[in-house]
């Protein structure tokens, strides 16, 4: 920069002219046209000027000398021309021809880096989490991180196979889409398995949207989206590794490399391999209490270039995973047995998803998603096996009308086929599979009404082959103050699903309760809105504030709840006779100051709840099984950029839920206490792109109750006195008439542990 | 409660729009960049960010705000606003650049690959300096403050 401000300083020293000069006059061309905004320099001089839109560069004074004349322009080939200039040569008059090349430049100096989190101009509320904020808190994968952000929770659905499920602000996984690059994978199945084999060290970031987001996405994805955004081959590593153990012999291994096909395509490849094999039985109930994990998933994208640059690219994603949890002392040869219990699980999953944009002038893309998945399990003695094939195709045409409106017009279609061993997939004691065809059409416009006010209005029809019409409406409203400080977006919208209550509640296959329908199951309605504000506050010493608020509400007419309620030994679903409402308010806070302190705190408090006919017609409020009403969580992290070394500090407290007993006798509290989750962590960083990082886990070593799950002794219930109408009658051995049960479950029983990992990054 | 939280967010509006606006850096458009620089060769100042970076609008909302800044920035130099996800095709310095899609609403412009990447990798925010010449003289990454950018013109 400095050299900018001699070069400035040379405009004076023209003025200074005396005799031993001459002049160099040239004139640049391509191709016989003239180049313009080429820069002339004499090498290891301050001479030096640019050409006019004729192509003439005019060096005037330079003193007598031989002189290395450099002509330079991005884009072009340099052209180095020996001029001498002397008495008797004290004019030079030349022609210099360049051509265009592939582009490079030379790297100059750089300083520091800073980069992380924020939210997209676009009228939907967006939150972005970029890598270095999910390594705040290290884990396997990209579905644990989700733990850190507020409003978001990763769920476990079971004590024993600790399967998950993702809720945002309180609505279940299967409201929420995932996408990579905006490519959606169109699932029923364990979404979650979409967050997984992506090495953290390929991720640029993490969009997600709580609330309706855009009528692109289908009915279904009205509790929010998550969106994974891989770098671009400008700026991922070559190749980086990621290698992490945990003091409970959990082992993790992430390896990202990026490649070329040949001259036209780019690819990213990402493998992740978690293993944990070590029955650990601390709490004493006979059961492990973490489930055995056996999985390994293979991520590649490739994009290919096009001419015009246009998009066409393909992600394909295998991940095969055995896990197991159970009684201690189970090994592979008890699968369905009543000797032992176990719940085995064998996954093998497949996705192919792609967007390939047609080679004609309007900008028409079509995208693809295809994806199988393979269940092979047993819960208890209860077989579940479950197949499910997905191909999701979509035409969109994008158009700008005008200077503002921006117009997306589209069309999908969804074919799904499930078949599993339940009754779901059964007609009078015949197997059934369920075929849907989802045909739909949608359109959205956003409008830019001023500099400080947009508006996105969507509008979605689908065709369920079973269910009918379904009608989705959107609306996303954005005001931006002049100063760009102040944000206030709202969204409004409905849902629609289909519940699958065999795929989305493993409560329902344990074998512990029996599984009833009362009447045949409708789709799932909900009308949601949402209210977001964001303020930015800079202080003058260079700090940041960062301010968001969110009111969200959620009405459903229908919902399918189980009931662990009204009889211990079954689960009951029914369409709900009433309605239910999920409701909440959200902050989060973030700081940002000068002394390399940043600080994240964010807490949630929401009200899920239905409204239910309690038979005399009068609706009884119920407050929704497992949510809690207040989540917390937050993370300190201070570096000291002189020597390399970061600390962490995350942690999440969560309010008390109320949890499913059986009946009145159960001994076991009906609501969790309040519980925490903190972590620490050190990271030191090589300047090779070496990083070590170590911590502690569950500082507070927070585990469950030890009797979480309900007569573990006696998993078949072997020891169980029923009476003439199925019901429990208390026993000497059995005071309480409890049967089996694992679906108490509010929190990880994995008590405090170390952890000490490995990452290397190596950019071209 | 859920009015009581719009009243206090309304209130909360009202404070600041009493604000008064300083003098406002002027960004010059790629597609007026030629006529300016035929009128008059002046040093370049590139920024190369993104609508999701914090970082990018700390520097857009904090540093380009600063008052003294702004009057050197606004008096010698063109300042560029490169949007480093921009989908239009941009002209500079003769050479058309094009979005590059890399998925569904996702990609990143040559421009920015060009100018921005350092040591193999593009990072936002980076601010780019070309001398009155037309050449690449000094690439910054990461956010700047105004002191800094400052000490760089002394």
């Amino acid at each position: 920069m400095n050299k900018l401000y001699v070069l400035l300083a040379f405009l004076l020293v023209q003025l200074s002219t005396y005799a031993q000069t001459g002049s160099i006059r040239g004139t640049v061309t391509v191709k016989g046209k003239p180049l313009e905004f080429a820069t002339a320099a004499l090498k290891g001089t301050q001479y030096g000027t640019t050409t006019n839109e004729l192509g003439v560069f005019e060096l005037k004074n330079v003193k007598y000398g031989t002189y290395q004349l450099v002509i330079s322009s991005i884009g072009y080939r340099n052209i180095t021309k020996s001029v001498t200039i002397s008495e008797a040569k004290f004019f030079q008059e030349l022609t210099l021809q360049t051509e265009e090349l592939e582009n490079s430049l030379s790297e100059v100096v750089v300083t520091g880096t800073m980069k992380e989190v924020s939210k997209l101009d676009s009228p939907v509320p967006v939150e972005i989490y970029t890598p270095v904020f999910f390594k705040r808190n290290p884990v396997p994968n990209l579905f644990e991180s989700l733990q850190n952000i507020n409003g978001i929770r990763p769920q476990l659905n079971c004590n024993v196979c600790n399967t998950g499920d993702i809720h945002i602000n309180g609505l279940e996984g299967p409201y929420t889409m995932i996408m990579i690059d905006g490519m959606p994978i169109v699932s029923g199945l364990s979404t979650v398995y979409g967050l997984s084999g992506i090495p953290s060290a390929l991720i640029e970031r993490v969009e997600i949207v709580k609330g309706p987001a855009s009528t692109l996405y289908g009915s279904e994805a009205v509790g929010g989206l998550i969106n994974v955004i891989t770098k671009k081959p400008s700026s991922a590593p070559l190749v980086s590794a990621d290698v992490m153990g945990t003091s409970w012999s959990e082992f993790n291994t992430d390896l990202g490399v990026k490649y070329r096909v040949g001259e036209k395509v780019q690819s990213l490849f990402g493998l992740n391999y978690f293993n944990f094999q070590q029955p650990t039985d601390k709490n004493g109930d006979g059961f492990t209490d973490i489930t055995l994990q056996n999985r390994i998933s293979l991520f590649n994208k490739f994009s290919v270039e096009r001419k015009d640059n246009r998009l066409f690219t393909v992600g394909a994603r295998y991940v095969y995973e055995d896990r197991w949890g159970g009684q201690t002392q189970w090994t592979p040869k008890y699968r369905g047995s009543n000797e032992v219990y176990g719940e085995t699980i064998q996954t093998k999953r497949w996705e192919v998803i792609g967007a390939y944009q047609l080679p004609i002038k309007e900008k028409i893309t079509f995208q693809f998603s295809a994806n199988g998945h393979n269940q092979d399990s047993y819960y208890g003695t209860t077989p579940f096996n479950a197949l499910q094939t997905i191909a999701f195709g979509q035409l969109t045409w994008d158009k700008k009308a005008g200077e503002n409106h921006d117009l997306l017009i589209g069309t999908a279609l969804r074919y799904t086929h499930y078949d599993d061993n339940t009754p779901a997939t059964a007609i009078d004691g015949r197997n059934a599979p369920s075929v849907v065809k989802l045909p739909g059409i949608f359109a959205q416009d956003e409008i830019s009404l001023n500099a400080n006010n947009k508006l996105l209005l969507g509008l979605r029809y689908d065709y369920n082959s079973i269910h009918g019409s379904i009608l989705t409406p959107r609306l996303n409203y954005k005001w931006t103050s002049t100063d760009k400080r102040n944000v206030l977006r709202a969204s409004f919208g409905n849902g629609y699903r289909v519940a699958n209550v065999f795929t989305e509640d493993h409560a329902a296959l344990t074998g512990a309760r029996q599984v009833v329908f009362t009447e045949e199951l409708k789709p799932e309605r909900s009308w949601n809105g949402n209210v977001n504000y964001v303020r930015k506050f800079f202080l003058t010493n260079g700090s940041f504030i960062g301010l968001d608020a969110t009111a969200f509400y959620t009405y459903f007419n229908n919902r399918i709840i189980p009931d662990y309620l009204t009889d211990p030994n079954k689960i009951i679903y029914s369409n709900l006779a009433g309605n239910a409402v999920s409701r909440g308010i959200s902050l989060n806070v973030d700081f940002s100051f000068a002394n390399g302190l940043k600080a994240m705190a964010g807490a949630t408090a929401m009200d899920v709840f239905q409204r239910e006919d309690d038979g005399s017609g009068e609706l009884v409020k119920m407050t929704q099984l497992l949510t809690e009403k207040f989540t917390g969580v937050w993370s300190v992290s201070y570096s000291f950029q002189r020597i390399g070394l970061s600390i962490d500090y995350t942690g999440n407290l969560y309010g008390p839920m109320k949890l499913p007993v059986l009946g009145p006798m159960d001994p076991r509290p009906a609501y969790s206490p309040w519980w925490s989750l903190q972590n620490i962590q050190v990271t030191k960083k090589f300047n090779n792109g070496l990083e070590i990082y170590g911590g502690v886990k569950n500082l507070l070593n927070f585990t469950p109750l030890r009797d979480a799950i309900a007569r573990a002794f006696d998993p078949f219930d072997k020891q169980v006195t029923f009476g003439a109408d199925g019901q429990v009658i208390p026993t000497p051995n059995n005071p309480n008439a409890l049967t089996f049960d694992p679906t108490y479950v509010y929190a990880p029983n994995q008590g405090i542990r170390t952890f000490l990992g490995i990452r290397y990054n190596l950019f071209k | 409660m859920k009015k009581g939280i719009l009243i206090l967010i309304f209130a909360w509006f009202g404070l600041y729009t009493t604000q008064v606006e300083a003098q406002t850096l002027q960004w010059t458009s790629f597609e007026n960049l030629n006529d300016s620089l035929r009128k008059e060769r002046r040093p370049l100042l590139i920024f190369i960010h993104t609508d999701w970076c914090k970082y990018c609008k700390m520097m857009e909302l904090k540093t380009f705000t600063e008052p003294e800044l702004v009057k050197v920035l606004n008096a010698q130099f063109y300042c560029l606003d490169l949007n480093a996800e921009d989908t239009r095709t941009i002209l500079f310095l003769n050479k058309k650049y094009k979005f590059k899609p890399t998925g569904v609403n996702t990609g990143v412009h040559e421009l920015a690959e060009l100018l921005g990447t350092d040591k193999g990798r593009l990072t936002y925010p980076t601010t780019v300096f070309f001398d009155q010449h037309l050449q690449l003289q000094n690439r910054m990454v990461g956010a700047l403050e105004a002191k800094q950018l400052q000490q760089l013109f002394e």
